[in-house]
């Protein structure tokens, strides 16, 4: 019984980490862990099932062990930010206001084919109609449009992409990096709004125009606007 | 805590299945190489009779019962087929046979619970 524990955990590891280098493309609207645990999970019902040589109990042992790792995978991408970013990686900005970004395409093992084909499963049929385009963790594309119908590349400053920076008290000092931003610039910024315990911020995003979002425990949320020093970076 | 009683449950089913696991497979073995040691004694001195293969038997078939819900069968049926054929060599009164079908069956029974314990070369 402890074999087939631990050998479903092993798989279940070796099958993420394989999933997860694989690139999004591979994934379809599942989180790599999710995926993963519908690969093995298929088999471990059917191979008990039509083999009446392996003991039914292999199979149940197995699909428990798989339900108590997704119910301890679901735990640990609330609680930890880093974690959750290893386990399912974080969304990825493919078109941003330069234009395509091709250092993460490729990272992503995708093509600029690939990215069209996803363009236009989003409805749209050039890159100039999009301010940011961002492949998300479980595979999905999700596009944000430029504002108005103008096609300068300067239009995609005028579309919002909030990204998420404390999240239940805890600072995404990742999130923070990606925007030339440091913990100790957005501490300064609680504390002209006297919050001095950071355990109180359940959310706060910023987005590219200096726009914060920030809600307070028990006190609702508010919207506040703020500036970047070097202007908007993302 | 209600996302994670039965996540919890589900654990403490498989630790506390896994120990009765490990239990039941080393009393049950150890019994059965206890048995075998005395009959491949008596095949050895040539005084082993059918009716004391049958209980063994017996034995035999009882104890399985449990133990098909976490042996493989196939290993199950392999201890089935090297008992009926000891069984039938003391019948005929063939013991030298007897004896050596007796030894395969007694390192199948030494080597099995071990292919069920928690170790590195059986994770792998």
């Amino acid at each position: 019984m402890y074999i087939v524990f631990f050998r479903s955990i092993f798989i279940f590891v070796i099958l993420l980490i394989v999933i997860r280098l694989m690139g999004k493309r591979q994934i379809g609207e599942m989180q790599p862990f999710e995926l993963t645990i519908t690969l093995i999970i298929a088999d471990l019902a059917t191979i008990p099932m039509s083999d009446t040589s392996i003991p039914l109990l292999y199979g149940v042992v197995s699909i428990f062990t798989l339900f108590i790792l997704h119910q301890v995978i679901s735990l640990i991408e609330r609680k930890s930010r880093f974690l959750s970013g290893i386990i399912s990686g974080t969304p990825t900005i493919v078109i941003n206001s330069k234009g395509v970004n091709f250092r993460e395409i490729e990272r992503q093992n995708l093509s600029i084919d690939d990215l069209l084909e996803s363009i236009r499963g989003a409805g749209y049929s050039s890159f100039d109609e999009i301010a940011f385009a961002i492949f998300e963790t479980n595979g999905k594309l999700s596009v944000i449009p430029k504002k108005s119908g103008d096609k300068k590349p300067d239009q995609a400053d005028k579309a919002e992409l909030p990204i998420v920076v404390i999240e239940q008290g805890k600072i995404s000092e990742q999130q923070l990096k990606v925007m030339k931003l440091t913990p100790d610039w957005i501490r300064a910024r609680l504390r002209e709004q006297s919050i001095r315990d950071l355990k109180k911020v359940e959310l706060c995003t910023l987005d590219n125009h200096g726009k914060m979002f920030l809600q307070i425990k028990d006190k609702g949320y508010e919207v506040l606007k703020t500036d970047y020093e070097g202007g908007v970076i993302w | 805590m209600k996302n994670w009683l039965i996540p919890l449950l589900f654990l403490a089913l498989i630790v506390g299945g896994g120990v009765l696991e490990q239990v039941t497979l080393s009393r049950q073995f150890e019994t059965f190489d206890r048995e075998l040691d005395a009959l491949a004694q008596k095949i050895e001195q040539k005084t082993a009779t059918e009716e004391e293969m049958d209980e063994l038997e017996r034995w035999w078939d009882e104890a399985k019962k449990v133990m098909h819900t976490y042996i493989p069968h196939t290993e199950i049926r392999e201890i089935d087929y090297w008992l009926a054929e000891a069984k039938s060599l003391v019948r005929t009164g063939n013991f030298e046979l007897a004896d050596a079908k007796l030894t395969v069956l007694r390192t199948i029974t030494s080597a099995l619970p071990d292919n069920f314990r928690i170790n590195f070369e059986n994770l792998l």
